[in-house]
């Protein structure tokens, strides 16, 4: 597979802390977190495997196309709708919660709204580019953060701040069932695949994603998810941790980098997810502007030769997190995401049935 | 050259776009000579009914350069009845504001921890400020006299309190470093006590010493550790590699330099048994000290006694803490996490543990005598 596609899947997993998962986790850690991760897992590898494998079958070719060659126009119009709601809204909770990340932790004297604004002026830049300069800024933001988060990473498991006691007391829960939420959530780190269904357009080259590639992508995505549930627990306390809104913020805040130019890692911290977190937000938002103007394009509004189609629904975008940035509180938005990752689930197991049904279509 | 208007309207855009953001950071932004850095923050009880809390903060004042200055600190201290009110009314007292990124000291008067610590730790958790890598300590007579004692040798801009808690400047087993965090996670969890090392002012105000503990479990009075007591609590709990051990055998007495220890414990139910606690020390070291020509070929027997020494001095702590029902180390938690929570797990350790019995093994191996015999 191509470079890039581990890329959109990698900004899913890291970004996942700023998409509340580890919150969420830790209020299902006393009822069945951990079958859940585990389920989460096997089922988000399978999500990933069927989705690559559909759009390996039609390179070039992103899923606004292939709705408009094989459906009805009506059916076409509601499904991508939909997923540019989604996709929209996905980006939207990662703009919200790291704006107000940003608000308490780096800039607490500034207001809210200037905050979200400055992250929107970039962005709007950002979904406007063409799909070719949003995998290169990916690739380009992720090469320089991998890195340091790697290392922090490490130096969570290596301090001595880490109780091990405290992780094997969260195995001590495991006899519980699973739960939906916490399923739902967990799940999401292994969805970045789904970005394919714009991306795909630009791999145009016949390709098939192997066994090795799934391996690679497994392992990965299984140690991010072992690392984002255990280490909260074993840093903060397996009673603790419940109590705590950001978990893992709190986290890198208990690590100490003594001998670093800065020795608080929260900072650190920061800075690295304000950089994943806006290509996270690059990624859901581009690939919802491009589902938008794939089904609606308004010929008419035109300024000097130029169409503005592309600027309205960015201006709608940026209006729509202004207004639900000053709405939300920070339990609401919790509560909230919590919804929309269990519709998050849902959706994407139903949208097989639309792959099933392309792919038939297709072979007729 | 003539360039046509047209041209230039992106580069003017893209100035004016880049200009603009000059403004937001005009006004969330406070520069550096208007700010005063709190260094630690000390909280004492009053008498006083209706303002129960003394806070006291320890700011660094700000020197030209680093050659003429001596070492400045100026203090302020409010009664209040809670601390937001205390610092907000403090504010009022300097020309710049109270900066908290650089408080690394928490210090506790002895007489509140007679009162709801986790009440008290709530202010510094929740505030975002405050590091959670802040090291908490117990102030004696007062956190006031800890915080305005200023050591001779303390320099400009290296904080006394701040030395004593990081392990890169002085080390010593007697010292325990509790970060606020870690303070936080004991105080909720239940099966592990949180431990606060106790810092002692001289009259003249001029040192300050810190080499014992105390314990704080829950529901219970406080129980304080003596130097030794520290030393074993850190050696049991894997703080510190380096200690040393005093043995005395008749008429021989000599020291051991420890630079290698590790404590493993383990709890052992079985059916129709007497539940055991199994504590095993490794230590490693040399002679230091002696009174007597150290025969080399009986480093083996100096080596028993020496383990034999520790062993007795471990086990009586550790019945002494039992007979408090105190658990600085951990055992309920270890319990917790090696059974399966198909029951109330804690309870099941309270019972067990008040009739536990312990297994001290201590193996210490003394490598060499040092230079002479």
């Amino acid at each position: 597979m191509s470079r890039y596609f581990f890329y959109l899947v990698f900004v899913n997993m890291v970004a996942n802390v700023v998409a509340s998962v580890p919150r969420i986790l830790m209020g299902y850690r006393k009822e069945g977190a951990i079958i859940s991760i585990i389920v989460s897992f096997c089922s988000g590898l399978i999500f990933c495997y069927i989705v690559t494998r559909f759009f390996n079958s039609f390179p070039g070719k992103g899923l606004p196309e292939l709705t408009k060659k094989y459906l009805p126009r009506w059916i076409s119009f509601i499904i991508l709708f939909t997923f540019a709601f989604t996709w929209y809204i996905a980006g939207l909770i990662t703009l919200i919660t790291f704006s107000f990340l940003l608000k308490r932790f780096l800039t607490p004297d500034m207001p809210l709204l200037l905050i979200t604004s400055i992250f929107l002026l970039f962005l709007s830049y950002g979904i406007l580019m063409n799909s070719k300069s949003v995998l290169y800024t990916i690739e380009f933001v992720l090469l320089c953060c991998l890195p340091v988060i790697f290392i922090i990473t490490l130096k969570a498991y290596t301090t001595s701040a880490l109780k091990w006691d405290f992780i094997r007391e969260s195995f001590m829960y495991i006899h519980h069932p699973p739960s939906f939420t916490a399923i739902a959530a967990s799940t999401y780190l292994l969805l970045g695949g789904f970005n394919l269904i714009i991306f795909n357009r630009l791999f145009k080259e016949k390709q098939q994603i192997n066994w090795k590639n799934m391996i690679f992508i497994g392992f990965t995505g299984g140690s991010i998810l072992a690392t984002t549930y255990f280490i909260p627990i074993g840093v903060l306390g397996f009673d603790a941790v419940g109590d705590i809104v950001y978990p893992w913020i709190i986290t890198s805040d208990a690590l100490r980098l003594e001998f670093f130019i800065i020795d608080r890692v929260l900072y650190i911290f920061l800075l690295l997810y304000l950089a994943i977190s806006f290509v996270s937000v690059l990624i859901h938002w581009h690939v919802a502007l491009e589902l938008l103007k794939s089904i609606m394009w308004f010929k008419h509004i035109k300024w000097k030769k130029q169409n503005l189609t592309p600027y309205l629904f960015t201006g709608l975008f940026c209006l729509g997190s202004l207004k639900a940035v000053t709405y939300l509180t920070e339990y609401q938005l919790l509560e909230y995401t919590g919804y929309f990752l269990n519709y998050l689930f849902c959706s994407f197991a139903v949208m097989f049935g639309l792959f099933l049904f392309i792919k038939r279509r297709a072979k007729a | 050259m003539k360039i046509p208007i047209q041209r230039l309207r992106r580069p003017f855009l893209a100035t004016a776009l880049a200009l603009s953001l000059i403004l937001p950071s005009g006004c969330g932004f406070k520069d550096i000579d208007k700010r005063i850095f709190v260094l630690s923050i000390g909280i004492d009880h009053t008498d006083n009914e209706k303002k129960p809390y003394k806070v006291i903060l320890k700011l660094a004042v700000p020197s030209r350069s680093l050659k003429e200055s001596d070492t400045k600190y100026t203090y302020l201290t409010k009664e209040s009845e809670s601390f937001s009110s205390a610092i907000r009314l403090l504010k009022t007292h300097v020309d710049k504001e109270l900066d908290f990124g650089h408080t690394k000291v928490i210090v506790f008067g002895e007489e509140i921890l007679h009162h709801d610590l986790a009440d008290i730790t709530d202010f510094f958790l929740r505030r975002r400020d405050i590091q959670t890598v802040a090291w908490l300590a117990i102030g004696t007579p007062t956190a006031e006299s800890v915080l305005k004692a200023e050591p001779a040798s303390e320099m400009a801009s290296s904080h006394a309190l701040f030395n004593l808690f990081d392990q890169t400047g002085v080390e010593s087993s007697y010292i325990i470093s509790t970060y606020l965090f870690d303070f936080h996670r004991k105080m909720l969890e239940t099966g592990i006590d949180p431990v606060l090392p106790v810092l002692r002012s001289s009259k003249n105000k001029k040192k300050i010493i810190v080499n014992s503990a105390t314990l704080l479990a829950k529901n219970k009075a406080p129980i304080n550790l003596s130097p030794q007591e520290t030393k074993l609590y850190n050696l049991m709990n894997n703080n510190t590699q380096k200690l040393d051990i005093i043995v005395k055998e008749e008429k021989l007495l000599y020291t051991v330099s420890i630079d290698t220890a590790k404590t493993n414990f383990k709890i052992i139910t079985k059916p129709k048994h007497k539940p055991v606690l199994k504590l095993d020390v490794t230590m490693k070291g040399i002679i230091e000290e002696s009174n007597q020509h150290m025969n080399p070929k009986k480093l083996n027997t100096f080596s028993k006694y020496a383990s034999k020494e520790v062993e007795k001095e471990i086990t009586a702590l550790l019945t002494r803490l039992q007979e408090r029902g105190a658990d600085p180390l951990g055992f309920g938690v270890r319990y917790k996490a090696t059974h399966l929570h198909t029951r109330d797990t804690y309870k099941e350790w309270k019972k067990l543990y008040s009739e536990i019995s312990f297994d001290v093994n201590v193996k210490v191996s003394i490598m060499s005598t040092g230079i002479i015999e």
